[in-house]
């Protein structure tokens, strides 16, 4: 028998973890990977939630299932933007890009 | 939403995977009412995209062979599916003229929750039974006619396309107006027809002069305007009813719809019949609807805009301005009639609104020049006379003129426009040769203006004798207005008499003797107007080119028109043409009508059984005759009161033939030293309008001009003084934004660990 | 300690340590490796909730299909690593990790202090009584989870007499989705159209590439090496330089800060 609780700090830690990501590195490849996993710590929040609320109903479930279908919709536009910003900006380094600036 | 949605998807599988029904009757009916407004709604949409995609607004001449061929595209598109709306119609009716009384309501509910919102549930569904059932029959029949007449009346007009368009958008918002169940429907589509009659008034939008008439541009405005004024009460009287239904309807399941017409119904019925429900409440909220029918239905003090809708064209003033969309404030009325008929004040109320807007507009149509301003306040008048018959609980009797009115009105309109068609197309002719034959630029510009200016297609003045050269629209117009006077053995015939005879019968006699007067006047305005047109002097159209021609110092207009058909000076009375088949052909269609529709309401005290109409549309008044029985005079006196509606009616063409028939010209002044100042009132509409300019227009603007100068010094300063601030502050903040990405991430991060900080620092761990 | 808990610290351990992994390897392509680590180990602490369908699509959508796409575009695109523009970076490497902390330790206080562990909140697994107050016809109905339906494992199973479900957690989702969520789920499949088409136009190249221009068939064709004035390949080509002389007038300008 696993409490909840476990659940959701176990998700906590990886959001945790994925959001230091963000702040602390500089390539927008990694940082995209990071942003990976907190959706991922979310999904099992959804998840854990799911069940504790009872084995009927599979809201939880099935929004896990479009934040997934989302997050490769994300991941597909996100790297095709990367692929052209390394091309016209001739770097993918999140501290020398300031378009948003202009 | 996405439950409904669902739920489409899932019914829609069931239709296509389900086993056919035993009890096809009802089911298959009940699955294809939908079809009634979704089918005009579609020609429209077609329309609106051929329209906008390939044609824009370019005049026929510019057009390529392609192009000319998608706009009569439009128009058989949008007289294919009116044609298909009426035919499913005509199905509908006659499934429900076989259904015993009991089983006379067909409700189709729940299609779709439009608002599931708490105590809020709006579904659309439909709400069909003979009152609705015979509505949409005569108004898709007046569309189709309508649109046949069109492709005549518009040929050549640059947006016959975008005309195409607007007019099927009509006839959905109308047959949605009368098919839904519920009253925010209702308000939904009573917006609908009121732009859609915003659109059609202002279709000429770019005309600069109209004769003195209010111009397209500012008429269609004012139309909307003043109904905004009938609609906010109505609007109101909705949310009463909302409200009312909040308190009362305890113990609702979930996804009760407050608003639905069995539900409200069933709710105020039992309300009043134990006390629950204040009477005067109900009495107030019947004022609240009847003030959206007022401003719909152009009732006094809110018929102003009527007259000025005649801006459209007239087969717009046709359909919507004569035959339907007016009704709909009586439709509604009798729609409601469980709750009117609970507050005989309300009742009363109506009833003096309708008999004072039925003399009103019989009095002012016996001096209009204008030939659709005539009928403009004939129309005013005969709903008058309809929302009397609701009033004195005449309720089968009002729509039984409805319908009667619906023909014979709309029959006279399209007879003015074929009239009105073939003056202009004679003066477009007579331009035209103008142009071959005057060199000098100059003169023709100023013969052309002269003629734009000063000869009115639509002045009565400028008709006559021309029952010779348009026999088909003379004589049907003729039988069209005899049934608007009530010559016997017409429609309006039966159909006024009947109201005539419901009012003797419930006893308001003070409105029989002045609803009997008014059918006098009515009678001699419509026959003014046949006289003068028809039968009277001479053609005058060539005679008023020539005097504006002579006055801009030009030659014989009528020469050029000979010129162009090859015939001499002398011969040019042949100029005036009859109209096209595709516009003669609903005029007979609606002249056989004008006579034919009056026989299925035939007076039931001498006819009995013959009756249908009364006994088909019983059903629907059936809360309204829980109240107050139906009541009939004896079949003595109702043969008296039909041979003295007779004989007034006759009476009033009598005085229009002697007044009219010779000396036409002289009538006017005649006309004057007889009724003296009641002319010159009458002349001026009663002076409505000159009175709201002063009440509302120039006091209003002296109101805004106190206001101009608090918003110049009090507003413009608050408000230029926040963006001088902005501008400063943003001096300094703008260095906050890097342009960085990880940055904003940084501002997210601090801001979300602050609030959850900040949250357990004021509520402590 | 039962052998589930262990099992799930094991899987949660691994998870938080290759996770880190991501944050701190300098190689992107070790961070994406560490990161297939971390999606497989959640994978697994999704079927000890016993949601192996959101398993399984964790392990292929995720560990499969984004992490190889992030692969392949690292392949793609060459690092070049150079100076940082941004003056905040210092507080950005520095307060990151404290934020990160500070964040974990509120959302852990969130759990602690809420319902969930005061009611005791535990995972509700299905049994016979659930089941039966369920609809006639009873579908619906998570399985147990694949630990205990495996047998060697189980710990309480066969104290409450469960019986290994026919129906499992796949089917009675896709039921879900194909009925309740009916509509979100074709919304989604257009979504998904979108993104691709989305990604494709976003990711083409542009009218003329480096390599096309490079290319001597070309070279030959074209007249002379300047694009003609008010081209659009003149306009390509002055963005570019004009980018790239204020990329490094930047560079220069952080260097002279740096001074």
């Amino acid at each position: 028998m696993i409490p909840v609780s476990w659940y959701l700090i176990f998700s906590a830690v990886l959001f945790a973890i994925g959001l230091t990501g963000v702040l602390t590195r500089r390539n927008v490849l990694i940082i995209f990977m990071c942003v990976e996993l907190m959706m991922n710590a979310v999904n099992l929040t959804l998840v854990a939630f799911a069940r504790s609320f009872g084995t009927v109903h599979f809201a939880g479930d099935a929004f896990v299932i479009f934040v997934v279908t989302v997050a490769a919709a994300e991941a597909a536009v996100g790297l095709a933007i990367i692929v052209s910003l390394a091309r016209q900006q001739e770097s993918i380094d999140a501290d020398q890009i300031d378009l948003l600036k202009e | 939403m996405f439950e409904a949605i669902n739920s489409i998807i899932w019914s829609l599988q069931s239709v296509a995977f389900a086993e056919p029904k035993t009890d096809t009757g009802l089911e298959t009916i009940k699955s294809i009412i939908w079809l009634i407004p979704t089918l005009p709604l579609a020609a429209a949409f077609l329309n609106g995209f051929i329209a906008l995609t390939f044609l824009r607004s370019k005049p026929k001449s510019e057009l390529t062979a392609t192009q000319r061929g998608l706009r009569y595209l439009t128009s058989t598109i949008g007289i294919l599916a009116i044609a298909a709306a009426l035919l499913v119609s005509l199905i509908v009716l006659f499934f429900l003229i076989g259904q015993d009384k009991e089983h006379k309501l067909i409700q189709v509910e729940n299609i779709y929750t439009w608002i599931p919102s708490g105590d809020f549930n709006i579904k659309v569904g439909f709400n069909v039974d003979p009152l609705t059932s015979m509505m949409t029959v005569v108004v898709t029949t007046i569309s189709l006619l309508v649109h046949i007449f069109s492709t005549g009346y518009m040929r050549e007009e640059s947006g016959y396309h975008r005309f195409y368009t607007y007019l099927p958008f009509f006839t959905f918002s109308m047959l949605g107006l009368i098919l839904v169940n519920n009253f925010l429907l209702l308000y939904v589509f009573w917006e609908a027809v009121g732009l859609s009659s915003y659109l059609l008034i202002g279709y000429w939008f770019s005309k600069k002069y109209d004769w003195g008439r209010l111009l397209p541009s500012d008429a269609s405005k004012k139309a909307f305007i003043v109904n905004r004024v009938g609609d906010f009460g109505f609007g109101l009287g909705i949310m009463w009813i909302f409200v009312v239904m909040l308190n009362h309807a305890e113990g609702a399941a979930k996804g009760f719809d407050r608003l639905n017409y069995q539900n409200v119904f069933q709710v105020f019925e039992e309300g009043s019949k134990t006390g629950a429900i204040d009477h005067n409440t109900i009495t107030i909220i019947a004022i609240l609807l009847f003030m959206g029918a007022m401003g719909k239905s152009a009732q006094m003090p809110l018929q102003v805009w009527l007259p000025d809708a005649m801006a459209g064209p007239t087969p717009v003033s046709a359909l919507i301005h004569a035959a339907t969309m007016v009704t709909a404030g009586v439709y509604m009325v009798g729609r409601v009639n469980p709750i009117f008929s609970l507050s005989p004040e309300a009742m009363t109320f109506v009833a003096v609104i309708g008999i004072l807007t039925a003399f009103f507009g019989s009095t002012v149509g016996t001096t209009q020049k204008d030939i659709k301003a005539v009928m403009a306040y004939s129309t005013v008048s005969q709903l008058g006379y309809m929302f009397f018959a609701l009033g004195v609980l005449g309720w089968v009797a009002a729509f039984f003129h409805l319908m009667t009115h619906a023909f014979f009105k709309g029959l006279l309109f399209l007879g003015c426009g074929s009239i009105i068609h073939s003056n202009e197309e004679t003066i477009h002719e007579a331009l035209h040769k103008m142009h071959l034959v005057v060199k000098d630029h100059n003169l023709a510009e100023e013969i052309e203006h002269a003629i734009h200016h000063d000869v009115d297609p639509q002045d009565m003045d400028n008709m006559g004798q021309l029952i010779k050269k348009m026999p088909l629209t003379g004589w049907s117009m003729v039988v069209g207005a005899a049934a608007l006077a009530g010559v016997p053995f017409t429609a309006g015939f039966w159909s006024k008499d009947e109201i005539l005879g419901q009012a003797f019968a419930h006893g308001q006699y003070p409105i029989y003797i002045v609803g009997l007067f008014a059918a006098l006047l009515t009678a001699f305005y419509s026959f003014r107007m046949i006289f003068s047109v028809f039968f009277s002097g001479d053609y005058r159209l060539p005679k008023a080119m020539n005097r504006a021609v002579a006055r801009a110092g030009g030659v014989n207009a009528v020469e050029f028109v000979a010129q162009g058909r090859k015939t001499k000076p002398n011969q040019v009375e042949v100029i005036a043409k009859e109209s096209t088949k595709n516009m003669t052909f609903p005029l007979v269609f609606l002249g056989f009508m004008s006579i034919a529709a009056g026989y299925v309401g035939l007076p039931r005290s001498i006819f009995g059984g013959l009756s249908v109409f009364d006994s088909f549309l019983e059903a629907t008044f059936e809360p309204a005759f829980a109240q107050v029985a139906p009541k009939e005079t004896s079949a003595w006196l109702t043969v008296i009161l039909l041979i003295l509606s007779g004989a007034i009616a006759l009476t009033g063409v009598a005085i229009a033939y002697y007044m009219y028939h010779q000396n036409r010209d002289v009538a006017p002044y005649r006309a004057r030293r007889i009724a003296g100042p009641l002319y010159t009132i009458s002349k001026n509409k009663w002076y409505f309008d000159e009175a709201y300019d002063l009440l509302l227009v120039k006091s209003g603007l002296l109101f805004e001009r106190s206001l101009w100068l608090f918003d110049r010094y009090v507003i413009d300063g608050a408000v230029n003084g926040t963006g001088w601030v902005t501008r400063q502050s943003a001096n300094y903040l703008r260095k906050v934004q890097t342009g960085f990405v990880g940055n904003y991430a940084l501002y997210i991060t601090i801001g979300l660990v602050g609030v959850i900080g900040l949250f357990y620092l004021i509520n402590g761990i | 300690m039962a052998l589930e808990q262990l099992v799930f610290l094991v899987f949660a351990l691994l998870a938080i340590v290759t996770s880190l992994g991501l944050v701190i390897f300098k190689d992107p392509v070790h961070c994406a490796l560490s990161l297939v680590f971390a999606f497989a180990n959640i994978a697994g602490v999704y079927i000890l909730l016993g949601a192996e369908f959101i398993a399984a699509i964790q392990v292929l959508v995720y560990s499969g299909a984004i992490l190889v796409l992030f692969l392949f575009v690292m392949m793609l695109l060459q690092v070049r690593p150079g100076p940082s523009l941004n003056r905040l970076r210092f507080f950005q490497s520095g307060f990151g990790p404290v934020l990160g902390v500070a964040f974990l330790v509120e959302v852990v206080l969130v759990v602690l202090t809420s319902g969930f562990v005061l009611n005791g909140g535990n995972i509700t697994k299905p049994n016979n009584t659930q089941a039966a107050k369920m609809q006639a016809g009873v579908e619906y109905s998570v399985s147990v989870n694949v630990i205990q339906a495996a047998g060697p494992l189980t710990i309480q199973g066969k104290a409450d007499g469960i019986q290994p479900n026919t129906v499992g957690h796949t089917a009675a989702l896709g039921k879900e989705l194909y009925s309740t969520y009916l509509f979100p789920f074709e919304v989604a499949s257009i979504i998904l159209l979108i993104a691709a088409i989305g990604a494709i136009v976003i990711a083409r190249r542009s009218l003329v590439s480096d390599e096309e221009e490079d290319h001597p068939k070309r070279r030959g064709i074209s007249l002379g090496s300047v694009p003609a004035q008010g081209s659009l390949q003149a306009f390509e080509v002055e963005r570019q330089t004009s980018q790239s002389q204020r990329r490094k007038e930047a560079k220069k300008r952080t260097v002279i800060l740096k001074k």
